[in-house]
């Protein structure tokens, strides 16, 4: 562990040496250390270091290739109850029946422990070395987080196409930390911001951000911008257990079936909240019962999932069917597509294409004289929307997980004033105020979080989240099973005859009452 | 532990008709003809798709790695905590058993099959942990399509890390003579048939 050396001064030297042992295997006085794993032959200490399976804050893990390496944390041990087996409970531990666990591999009744656990054989100085660490263990400071600062990453492009819209979270990130910091910090902490770049070659962009949280002491992560890699995103923040708070995505799930996700808060409703809002905003227009709902969309990753929680959405609230229509990316068919839709006689369609697609299939249908509502993600549609034939006044609903109306007077103010000193441009305004938010949404929950930081306390404080209002979105709030901030859409119509936006606009929960 | 079993069985199957696949043409003739003709073919079925290794440096696979080469090649990930480590000891271990002209003959090579987790700096931490980040041994990671391309080709694909392959492939690449060893060969074994590989590249 790289990041080791900043907290090493606070361990006496006993406890580092004791801490050697633990992630590296091997004895400071250079005593030989063998482990035996299973009754196998011995091997050297060092490819069997306790850290391997405990990991490096010692709380181990709940399932490891089919064994559960323990908490051997000091007041885990020598407590009665935070240390107990599937099929096995003991007394607790003590200096010596630790020492013998380590050595024999029997539990304090004497009993023999998990096969899985190697048993060490150490010299006596080496195993008192090692049991002075375990006591401290706990109470060992995270590198990230120390008595003046609080390191904090970020990951986005930095070099390739789309550097300039890197540049723009990076600095709306730096630019809400530098006003916290000339303010003082939060509890007298600065916030430093580490950045992975990425765009300089065709690697996985995931890459980047597991080189920063193994290179750089990043207790938390905000608005990283890391397209395609959402699940893997979530998985590194689980293994490192740092919280990332607003990845810079439209494809986080709708909440309703996360488990796997603990530590990666999102802002807003993504594509799938959006989508499921849409299918509702249509049933409330027609009557769902006689309506076929088809869901067109191109054969891209997780397009499908949209187009599964459509179609379940759409089963919820009524409709007589959905069926789902897959075009191959950039080779939309709108003449046939219009055709088979007609014959099943779609009278919405969710629409999950691009505009210009969109467009296309809006002018074949309206040469068939074809008119069923069309519902399509906002984030998808831009300017040409409005090229889409009259005949379809009105009949056209697009979705946003948040508008310009939601920005609070205090919130526009506030980026206007940070606009206006860091010199922001406008190019990349969504990107930008996913930054923003996501930074505010840390801060709150940093500052709620108190004095004695630890990530699990920064969780805590994010799940905590109430009503928070960011300033340019709508409010966000977490809790123990909620990951994403707001997960209300608004529905919006578009009046083809003016060529604008119109009202009324909706705001729908899906799967709310509504 | 079934599951183990099937699944090794299942993959030295895959192997030995890969084995096959690969080493027929070239060992129809000496001819030089013949030999570009089985370059060309071992070059199309290995691939020269780009792996990256542990210095962040693409590789083509066929003309990088393997071409020419005697190569022990082994499967790994990083976040692996028994066998790789085991493993990568017992190969530092064979490394420093070689005199140095066969060490200089053979080329290392071990593969993640984790590239999402892997970064090359990731791959280079674990072989600088193992004493291996050194010349003649590729510790490489790539695009998962990629590496997964690769190790298909090997036989030694994997969608579970946690059940992958502990077998070793060794090869002389020029006779097209590859082998597999089994993990459970002491490693003066194993250096005893790295040494029979080498030899038959120097045999006229």
């Amino acid at each position: 562990m790289p990041a080791a050396a900043p907290f090493a001064a606070d361990l006496n030297a006993a406890q580092e040496r004791g801490k050697y042992i633990y992630e590296e295997g091997r004895s400071r006085g250079r005593r030989v250390i063998m482990a035996k794993i299973q009754g196998g032959e011995p091997t050297p200490g060092h490819i069997l270091p306790c850290i391997n399976c405990h990991g490096a804050d010692g709380r181990g893990a709940e399932d490891y290739v089919g064994v559960a390496p323990l908490n051997v944390n000091w007041y885990a041990l020598a407590s009665g109850g935070s240390h107990q087996h599937a099929l096995r409970a003991h007394s607790p531990f003590d200096e010596l029946s630790l020492a013998r666990a380590i050595i024999l591999g029997k539990d304090p009744d004497g009993n023999d422990m998990d096969k899985a656990m190697p048993r060490y054989d150490m010299a006596q100085e080496d195993v008192e070395d090692l049991i002075a660490y375990l006591k401290v263990l706990d109470s060992q400071s995270d590198p990230a987080i120390s008595g003046s600062s609080i390191g904090l990453g970020t990951v986005v492009p930095t070099e390739g196409q789309h550097a300039h819209l890197g540049e723009a979270i990076r600095a709306t990130i730096q630019a809400v930390f530098d006003e916290v910091n000339a303010r003082g910090g939060i509890h007298g902490r600065v916030l430093n911001l580490f950045v992975g770049g990425w765009g300089a070659n065709d690697n996985p962009q995931i890459w980047t951000a597991r080189d920063l949280v193994n290179k750089d002491p990043v207790a938390a992560m905000v608005s990283p911008y890391i397209p395609n890699y959402d699940t893997e995103l979530e998985a590194l923040a689980n293994e490192k257990r740092m919280p990332v708070v607003g990845p810079y995505t439209v494809l986080q799930p709708d909440g309703t079936d996360d488990e796997d996700n603990e530590f990666t808060f999102y802002l807003l409703a993504g594509l799938e909240l959006q989508a499921e809002a849409l299918v509702q905003a249509a049933a409330a227009k027609t009557d769902a019962a006689d309506t076929r709902l088809a869901v067109v969309y191109p054969r891209v990753k997780f397009f499908d999932r949209l187009a599964a929680a459509a179609t379940r959405a759409a089963d919820k609230l009524g409709f007589a069917s959905a069926f789902e229509q897959v075009f191959e990316l950039n080779q939309f068919p709108a003449e046939s597509t219009v055709v088979e839709l007609r014959e099943n006689e779609a009278g919405a369609v969710l629409f999950l294409g691009s505009t210009a697609e969109l467009v296309q299939f809006a002018r074949a249908a309206d040469a068939a004289g074809y008119t069923p509502q069309l519902l399509a993600p906002g984030l998808l549609a831009e300017k040409n929307i409005f090229e889409v034939p009259e005949s379809f006044d009105r009949k056209v609903l697009l979705a946003y997980a948040s508008l310009p109306m939601d920005y609070s007077p205090e919130g526009a103010a506030d980026f206007e004033s940070l606009h206006e000193k860091y010199g922001f441009n406008y190019d990349f305004s969504i990107a930008q105020v996913n930054a923003y938010t996501a930074a505010k949404v840390l801060v709150a929950a940093l500052e709620r979080a108190g004095r004695e930081l630890t990530r699990d306390k920064l969780l805590g404080a994010l799940e905590e989240l109430e009503e928070f209002h960011p300033g340019l979105v709508p409010a966000v709030s977490y809790g123990e099973d909620r990951r994403i901030g707001s997960v209300g859409v608004h529905i919006v119509p578009v009046d083809l005859s003016e060529g604008r936006f119109t009202e009324p606009v909706r705001w729908i929960v899906p799967n709310s009452a509504d | 532990m079934y599951r183990q079993i099937r699944d090794l069985l299942a993959r030295s199957a895959a192997l030995a008709a890969i084995l096959c696949v690969a080493s027929a043409p070239v060992s129809a003739g000496n001819a030089p003809a013949d030999e570009a003709v089985a370059e060309a073919k071992a070059r199309d079925y290995f691939s020269n798709v780009e792996l990256i290794d542990q210095d962040g440096e693409p590789r083509s696979f066929y003309d990088d790695v393997l071409k020419d080469n005697v190569v022990v090649i082994s499967f790994i990930f990083t976040n692996c905590q028994s066998a790789c480590p085991l493993m990568t000891r017992n190969l530092t271990m064979i490394r420093d058993m070689l005199r140095e002209d066969e060490r200089k003959a053979i080329q290392f090579v071990s593969i993640s099959i984790d590239p999402l987790r892997d970064t090359p700096s990731a791959m280079k931490e674990f072989a600088q942990k193992h004493e291996a980040d050194t010349d003649g041994w590729l510790w490489l990671t790539g695009q998962p399509d990629d590496v997964n391309f690769i190790t298909k080709r090997l036989g030694s694909y994997t969608d579970d890390p946690e059940m992958h392959t502990t077998t070793l492939l060794a090869a002389n690449v020029r006779t097209a003579h590859w082998t597999k060893i089994e993990p459970n060969v002491p490693p003066n074994g194993i250096v005893a048939r790295l040494r029979l590989l080498v030899e038959e590249d120097a045999a006229p």
